[in-house]
């Protein structure tokens, strides 16, 4: 989006169950799981992670795992109320604050918490997110509060907790491509099993507008993109489409449609003062591989990338 | 090898998004006012690439 989005700061933030399946991990997969975990944390140190709350399956390695990876990372592993089990005392930051260029940032980490994971304790989220919110809403612009549980936990947090701009979902079944609203807050769920990452593109003004959501105008302002695109092929250099289709009396008011559909959509959401939209990315193998990332699985995994490369060979 | 595709492929969608911020933020010294874009990761469950 030309004009609207070429400007803007990225961060990168993970709302939890990054590391691990489930809240345990089989002995005989321990070691392996643990390296891919490690692997996974180097990955965000190299592109610069600004945040991950902590999930359950994130503790399925242990007490002394969840502490190496916080360690390990370069960035703030934050949980309100995730508790070590045998010192009932706090293990993470409850928040930390992230500064763009013009905005300050606020993100708050829950966890339903589950029995399953025994060397760890978990007071209530509820509670928990409230107590964090008072604390830091008169330092922030935005409040992000990442939510690891199920859909009970994410209406008890929409209803009771006060002050929340956007929920971050983990541990959700299924993508949600148009995010619900209810209250002022935003709640953004993208789905399971890294299939997808969200860019979540925020416009906020002032304290007291009501976020909108644009992503049917950005829709189409990408299809009229993608439509003048795939007639400018082949164009020649210099020319305008309309000097192009001169003769051509259907495409030049096709173009005139195309450029003002475009042009209504894009004063439309400039003229709004708070909104977002959100664009699920497909991780598929249509993405390519990059030498940073290659170097972390020859770590990491040694022997994951002979067998790949191994594989192939045979492929060729 | 599929693990090393997953691997090589879930976060290198992400890093190379992310650059393309990282970059815009180092050279793009103006950005435009009151907008930023978060990168959600969310229930990554241990995956390590592509997942179809």
């Amino acid at each position: 989006m030309k004009g609207l989005a070429e400007t803007e700061a990225v961060y990168l933030v993970d709302a939890g169950d990054a590391l691990f399946k489930h809240p345990y991990v089989a002995e005989a997969q321990r070691d392996h799981l643990k390296e891919t975990a490690r692997a996974i944390i180097a990955s965000y140190n190299i592109m610069e992670c600004q945040v991950m709350n902590v999930g359950t399956n994130d503790l399925a390695g242990g007490l002394d795992f969840i502490l190496e990876m916080n360690d390990l990372a370069n960035f703030p592993i934050i949980s309100a109320n995730t508790k070590d089990a045998n010192t009932n005392k706090f293990l993470f930051e409850p928040y930390t604050i992230v500064e763009t260029h013009d905005q300050t940032l606020g993100f708050i980490g829950i966890t339903k918490g589950d029995p399953r994971v025994k060397e760890f304790a978990f007071s209530d989220p509820i509670e928990a997110a409230q107590n964090a919110i008072d604390e830091i809403k008169d330092k922030v612009d935005l409040i992000f509060l990442m939510t690891n549980g199920d859909d009970k936990l994410e209406r008890s947090v929409v209803a009771e907790v006060k002050g929340i701009n956007f929920v971050i979902r983990s541990k959700t079944g299924s993508l949600q491509r148009n995010p619900k609203q209810k209250d002022g807050t935003t709640i953004i769920r993208i789905g399971k099993q890294g299939k997808y990452a969200g860019v979540l593109r925020i416009r906020n003004v002032d304290p007291v507008s009501q976020m909108k959501n644009v992503s049917s105008q950005y829709t189409r302002i990408k299809f009229a993109d993608n439509r003048l695109k795939a007639m400018s092929r082949g164009l020649e250099e210099g020319m305008t489409l309309e000097e192009h289709f001169a003769e051509d009396e259907n495409r030049l008011k096709l173009i005139a449609r195309l450029r003002d559909e475009r042009k209504t959509n894009v004063d439309l959401i400039k003229k709004l003062k708070n909104s977002y939209f959100l664009e699920p990315i497909p991780l598929n193998d249509k993405i390519e591989d990059t030498p940073e990332i290659a170097m972390i699985v020859k770590d990491y995994m040694p022997d994951e990338t002979k067998k790949a490369e191994k594989d192939n060979h045979k492929g060729h | 090898m599929k693990l090393l595709l997953k691997q090589s492929g879930l976060m290198l969608m992400l890093i190379t998004l992310v650059a393309v911020g990282c970059k815009s933020e180092s050279t793009n010294p103006s950005y435009n006012a009151n907008e930023f874009t978060l990168m959600v990761a969310a229930s990554n469950d241990g995956e390590v690439g592509p997942c179809g």
